[in-house]
């Protein structure tokens, strides 16, 4: 097995890319909510201003809001950098997310079935893998639009441990098939279309791929691959 | 019939203002939309726009200053603004890649229509 490396996780990679991206984005939500302000107010001197200018309303809370969100993304990331990066174990990962959701009311009519190898083992930021974890399963939730099943699997394989994340939701249209993982693509109003942009800078960061097969109205499964660690090799690389 | 090339990744910006210059110009110009490089490319090679607004940073393969030169290889006498929330862009370098200025995001509604409506006069 090819000896991997202990940084060869980026995490502040990700963070600098994606706090590009977000920047750029919620410019971009703030140049629509103060466009429209402005247009309205030249519109009431003009005259002008009619029951057809209300979207143009409904827009700069929408967008202003978005940019929040986006914002408070960012703001969470930052504070999952601090925790420290070490041999994590995905059962372990899975186990505190799917906890965290059962808090959730919205995650009631959601049944998540787990088949995790306890000998799956990643390097990384224990936090971000959570992180990982719950955009997975939320991206799900909303595929399902909150009632279906997830099922979650993880198995060693060969220099890496692949883990398979399957719902039973609406699939992935082919007009968005290609630019799922583009920052802001969505086919929900109102939605930012953050997290599966996410899903896969974590996934980067952390040495790992992503790819998927989908039907449209039978489901998603998303396959994500990491290198394969042992506690020796962190002994040894140490 | 004059031209404008607008380009931006978010429909709802090339909408407003797409929308905000159809209301100003009137029929007189007609208003392009692209909303990546390489339609923005396209564009102004088949309709030799006047005047494009451009904006930096599109997430497609082709965006930024590189798709900034091929638009002036493309339409040569065109006026290009380049817009982005990018502060730390410079005036010079904006030139060094075939641009004619900067306009920074988000807009100023009143002095895009200024800009617009001088750099159509002076066309």
């Amino acid at each position: 097995m090819k000896k991997p490396k202990p940084e060869g996780v980026d995490e502040l990679g990700c963070l600098s890319e994606v706090a590009y991206t977000l920047a750029h984005k919620v410019n971009n939500w703030l140049t629509i909510a103060s466009g429209n302000a402005q247009i309205v107010a030249m519109r009431r001197k003009q005259g002008k201003v009619s029951i057809d200018d209300l979207p143009k309303i409904q827009q700069i809370s929408e967008r202003i809001e978005l940019a929040a969100g986006a914002l408070q993304r960012l703001m969470k990331l930052s504070k999952q950098m601090e925790d420290e990066i070490r041999l994590v174990k995905i059962t372990e990962v899975v186990t505190n997310t799917i906890e965290s959701l059962k808090e959730h009311h919205s995650f009631e009519k959601i049944q998540v079935e787990t088949q995790v190898n306890p000998e799956c083992k990643i390097l990384g930021n224990p936090k971000l893998l959570g992180q990982l974890f719950l955009e997975l399963l939320d991206n799900a939730w909303q595929a399902m639009q909150g009632q279906g099943k997830i099922r979650i699997s993880c198995e060693p394989m060969g220099d890496h441990v692949q883990v398979v994340v399957e719902d039973n939701g609406a699939g992935i249209a082919a007009v968005i098939a290609e630019k799922i993982f583009q920052p802001c693509c969505t086919t929900q109003q109102g939605k930012a279309g953050l997290g599966l942009y996410l899903i896969q800078q974590i996934i980067s960061a952390h040495g790992g791929k992503i790819r998927w097969e989908s039907e449209v109205g039978k489901g998603t499964k998303f396959i994500l691959e990491f290198p394969r660690w042992e506690m020796k090799e962190m002994e040894g690389a140490g | 019939m004059k031209k404008i090339l607008l380009v931006d990744d978010e429909e709802m910006i090339r909408e407003m203002v797409g929308g905000l210059l159809r209301d100003a110009l009137g029929s007189d110009v007609k208003i392009l939309l692209a909303s990546d490089g390489d339609e923005a490319v396209r564009l102004a090679q088949s309709e030799q726009p006047e005047l494009v607004l451009l904006d930096f940073t599109l997430h497609t393969p082709l965006e930024g200053f590189p798709m900034m030169e091929k638009i002036r290889e493309a339409a040569r006498q065109a006026k290009i603004f380049l817009m982005s929330g990018a502060l730390d862009l410079a005036e010079k370098e904006i030139k060094q890649h075939g641009g004619d200025g900067f306009i920074g995001k988000p807009l100023r509604m009143e002095r895009l229509l200024e800009l617009v409506t001088k750099q159509l006069k002076g066309a």
